[in-house]
């Protein structure tokens, strides 16, 4: 689930990134200046290559001052004719093909068809716009040094600062445009590939309100309808049960004396949740004993969720912090759980497990009466949780308190706990299991969002790609920036934890060792959970290995981690995109555009363009 | 200001004759190297030039004499392996210089996808040019090379003079104080060869500098003011073409209406005073001329014939 990463404030998490980058873009300066003067001193020796290094950095700096809007404006507005006459639109061909292809082959009647479309739509808009952006900028500065263009190019008073940000500008705004109709198209494809009608008919409601509605799309949802006796029926906030990923409002209105039900859109196609997680070190297990701890762990050996057991005291608890009316405006609390489960014997496969919720003061301790649910595996349940909430004393006394003013901390804090039920079965949680639900927010602005995530690794791969043409020719400048894709894509997940690995010697964060030392195990047979035997030839393949992997390191570190910027997810999910994400992601941006555009313009500036 | 007053008598600065030098090379070199700094080609040692302001100059040589190379070099496209490229007074490689200079490379190297007008457009925004003088210019350039008709034809349709046309109007649209034209008339036919000379005898008598070069010595001739030959990078010889040219122990006579006695007492006075007739003739036309004049008279009354012997 997308909620698993916790998101920093972008205030607390800004002073770190800038120094981060202010001491990365040191190290880089400082090793170029040193192997740019080291080349030169080996070809006209050490005083000529001081003066050489002095004249072009202060030329340099110069050049930078003058840049121009007027020529960026030029040499972008060139990059947006060339890539219209090349026929940048044959890129819309291949999307509507892929939309028609999403509408033959994915069902909507599958177990959640929001997820599933909007995960596909994006991922291809994904793939597509960044292979896009990468061939545009990394053939059209090679393209012209090969053919001589840019001789009557850098002839005129142009800056190769200008030509550098001229094409990123250039190539950014054909991307952007064409992203924009392909989102556009997106959301149309899915909100009309998805977008349903229920209806409820009078006669179907029982006498407990409850029933079920039409059949859509393959699924029909049930309902308990909460009729107010004493209130206008049109205030009455009545919900559809979840089915098939989503729910749907139900209106009621009154016509002739009689009650009629509407049934509304599907929720998640007009809003996005936002949902407050509990802090995560206020996330914790009640154990057996009754005293805090970190719950059981059922042998799950990449799961992180501890799981609490049935029937016993053990409990799951989550604290939310800043707990109030004015977060809170509609009286009353909406919480949202999805809950792991493990069964120690079968039971009735069917049905959920039960389970109980209750919330409690953590200063008074008085806690209120159990809400009982039942958990299925992998579906987010809901609970309204009115203002008027009924506690319940060590003595089984019960009384109406409110909310906000007795279950709520004087500092604002409210816990949420949950307890399995049944006897020999288990809950699994974690912090982003549950969580409270304020606002929401439009699903098109999330949508817009989403695609925003899209949008700045487009920026960053145009970035690079321009930077690795003003000194590689077109398709090795290209293999490069897929390089560079392909490592912030999977830095996190899995070039990271393999540096660490080989550079700490550690098998536990990664097996199987470096490229060498995988070769070795490939080449002798051996499993990659088995100690090398300690010979010469190991040690010296692993110190090769550990050499390979500083330097990997040191390159991963210098491009962007692009599993930073899935927004994507979040949108198939349902969730709001946090917008300290928003503003970490465009920050990185301009960071990398920055350092992009300046080494651009230093190869650019300091190579022959003839020949 | 106070010492102006005082030294009103001090020769002028020697800065004063040398703001008439536009380009200057001193000791130029240009080593070709490989990826690994191995030294392929020695294209250009030690070139010593001098080219002042109004002056058409001419780089001779044959293929691979270093022409080309001396002009990258002024420009800022090659940097030098030693010795300094001074263009205005200015390194070769400041790009400040580029404002006042106009470069027509050897071939047109233009972006095909856009028509004339839209070239021009382009180039012109990379100059410091307010919309309404780059707009004026463009038009007159377009005229100017001839190519009001075509000028809404992409580059890629357009034949090799016309390129070449556009190629010297992208060239000439800052207005420029030195023009540096590479291989001007190569793949010209005779007219188009005529029009590029006549043109940058034009720019000459606007008083603009020129640079060019050329294998082909004709044109080289009957343009240049001054020439430098090289050979093999090495400058073989410089100076004025006419005095370069100048055979000094010929005389040459070119008279009309003289009858043959008149001719025959001139054959006599020669031999009168030791000289040895070389040759008396009637001169013929250049080929040039005779195409050219069909041309025009073509031009002029189309329509199919054969000129008679």
């Amino acid at each position: 689930m997308i909620l698993e990463t916790s998101i920093e404030d972008f205030l607390i998490w800004l002073p770190q990134a800038l120094a981060h980058f202010g001491i990365m873009a040191a190290i880089v300066a400082l090793v170029a200046l040193v192997v740019g003067f080291l080349v030169a001193a080996v070809r006209h020796g050490p005083l000529a290559a001081g003066d050489m290094t002095y004249r072009v950095l202060s030329a340099a700096a110069l050049d930078l001052l003058r840049i121009s809007p007027r020529r960026i404006m030029a040499i972008a507005g060139l990059a947006v004719k060339e890539a219209i006459r090349r026929r940048v639109w044959v890129v819309f061909v291949l999307f509507a093909l892929v939309l028609v292809f999403a509408g033959w082959f994915l069902d909507p009647n599958s177990q959640d068809p929001a997820e599933l479309y909007l995960d596909f739509v994006l991922w291809w808009t994904n793939l597509l716009i960044i292979f896009l952006a990468i061939f545009l900028s990394t053939f059209s500065l090679p393209n012209e040094i090969k053919n001589k263009i840019i001789y009557t190019i850098v002839t005129k008073p142009v800056r190769s600062g200008e030509i550098v940000l001229g094409r990123m500008f250039g190539f950014g705004a054909i991307c952007t445009g064409v992203l924009l109709v392909m989102g556009l198209l997106s959301y149309l494809f899915v909100v009309r590939s998805l977008r349903h009608e229920h209806e409820i008919l009078a006669a179907d409601v029982n006498n407990s309100g409850a029933g079920r509605t039409t059949r859509e799309q393959d699924h029909q949802h049930g309902y308990r309808l909460l009729s107010g006796d004493d209130q206008d029926p049109a205030t009455v906030e009545n919900w559809t049960d979840f089915a098939s990923g989503h729910r749907h409002q139900i209106f009621t209105d009154v016509e002739d004396g009689e009650q009629v039900y509407r049934v509304g859109p599907r929720e998640d196609l007009e809003i996005a949740r936002v949902p407050i997680l509990a802090d995560e070190e206020n996330f914790y297990m009640i154990e057996r004993d009754g005293q805090r701890g970190r719950g059981i762990s059922v042998g799950q050996e990449w799961g992180y969720r501890r799981f609490i057991e049935g029937n016993t005291p053990m409990a799951a608890v989550w604290t939310f912090g800043n707990v109030n009316e004015q977060r809170f405006p509609h009286g009353g609390i909406l919480i949202e759980r999805t809950l792991r489960i493990f069964r120690s014997h079968k039971g009735d496969i069917e049905k959920g497990l039960a389970g109980n919720m209750f919330l409690r003061n953590p200063s008074t301790q008085l806690r209120s009466a159990p809400f009982p649910f039942t958990a299925r595996e992998f579906v987010i349940d809901s609970a309204w949780i009115d203002r008027e909430v009924e506690t319940e004393g060590k003595d089984g006394s019960r009384r109406t308190v409110d909310l906000f003013d007795e279950l709520v901390s004087e500092q604002g804090n409210l816990e949420v706990w949950i307890q399995c039920m049944e006897p020999g079965q288990y809950f699994g949680a974690a912090r982003p299991d549950l969580y409270l639900r304020s606002d929401n927010k439009p699903f098109a602005w999330n949508f817009c969002k989403g695609y925003a995530g899209i949008w700045f690794q487009v920026v960053l791969m145009v970035s690079f790609g321009v930077m690795f043409s003003t000194f590689l020719s077109g398709p090795v400048a290209m293999l490069t920036t897929v390089g560079v894709l392909i490592l912030g894509i999977f830095a996190t997940s899995f070039v990271n934890p393999l540096t660490e690995s080989v550079i700490q010697s550690d098998i536990k964060i990664m097996a199987g060792g470096g490229p060498i030392e995988s070769l070795i195990r490939l080449v002798t047979q051996q499993g990659i959970m088995m100690e090398l035997d300690d010979t010469a030839g190991t040690r010296a393949a692993k110190m090769a290995d550990r050499a390979l992997m500083y330097g990997m390191r040191g390159v991963v570190s210098l491009m962007p981690d692009l599993s930073r910027f899935d927004d994507a997810r979040f949108v198939s999910q349902g969730y709001d995109v946090p917008d300290d994400l928003i503003y970490q992601q465009a920050t990185i941006t301009v960071g990398f555009v920055l350092g992009t555009f300046l080494a651009g313009f230093l190869f650019l500036r300091m190579r022959e363009v003839a020949k | 200001m106070a010492e102006a007053t005082v030294a009103p008598a001090a020769a002028p600065p020697a800065g004063g004759a040398a703001t008439d030098v536009v380009v200057e090379t001193r000791n130029l070199s240009k080593v070709y190297r490989d990826f690994w700094g191995r030294q392929k080609v020695r294209a250009l040692k030690a070139l010593d030039l001098t080219i002042h302001r109004g002056e058409v100059f001419g780089l001779l040589g044959p293929n691979g004499s270093g022409k080309t190379t001396t002009i990258k070099l002024l420009l800022g496209l090659l940097f030098p392996t030693t010795g300094r490229a001074l263009v205005f007074g200015r390194d070769a490689t400041e790009v400040t210089k580029n404002e006042r200079i106009g470069y027509l490379p050897e071939e047109s190297y233009l972006y095909k996808f856009l028509n004339a007008e839209e070239t021009l457009d382009f180039y012109g925004r990379l100059f410091a040019m307010p919309p309404e003088v780059r707009q004026r210019r463009a038009k007159e350039l377009i005229h100017e090379v001839g190519l009001d008709r075509d000028k809404r034809r992409q580059l890629k349709e357009y034949s090799k003079g016309m390129t070449r046309r556009i190629g010297l109007a992208q060239a000439l649209i800052n207005d420029p104080e030195l023009i540096l034209l590479d291989e001007p008339t190569s793949g010209l036919d005779p007219l188009g060869t005529r029009w590029m000379k006549d043109l940058i005898l034009k720019l000459k008598a606007r008083g603009k500098t020129v640079l060019m070069s050329s294998h082909l010595l004709g044109d080289v001739q009957d343009v240049c003011d001054r020439i430098a030959i090289l050979h093999q990078g090495e400058l073989k010889e410089l100076g004025r073409v006419d005095s370069l040219l100048k055979v000094r122990e010929v005389t040459q006579i070119q008279a009309e209406g003289l009858s043959d006695a008149a001719k025959q007492e001139i054959r006599d006075v020669i031999e009168r005073h030791q000289g040895r007739l070389l040759e008396m003739d009637n001169p013929t036309t250049t080929l040039e001329e005779l195409f050219l004049t069909i041309v025009r008279d073509s031009e002029a009354r189309p329509g199919r014939r054969t000129k008679s012997e």
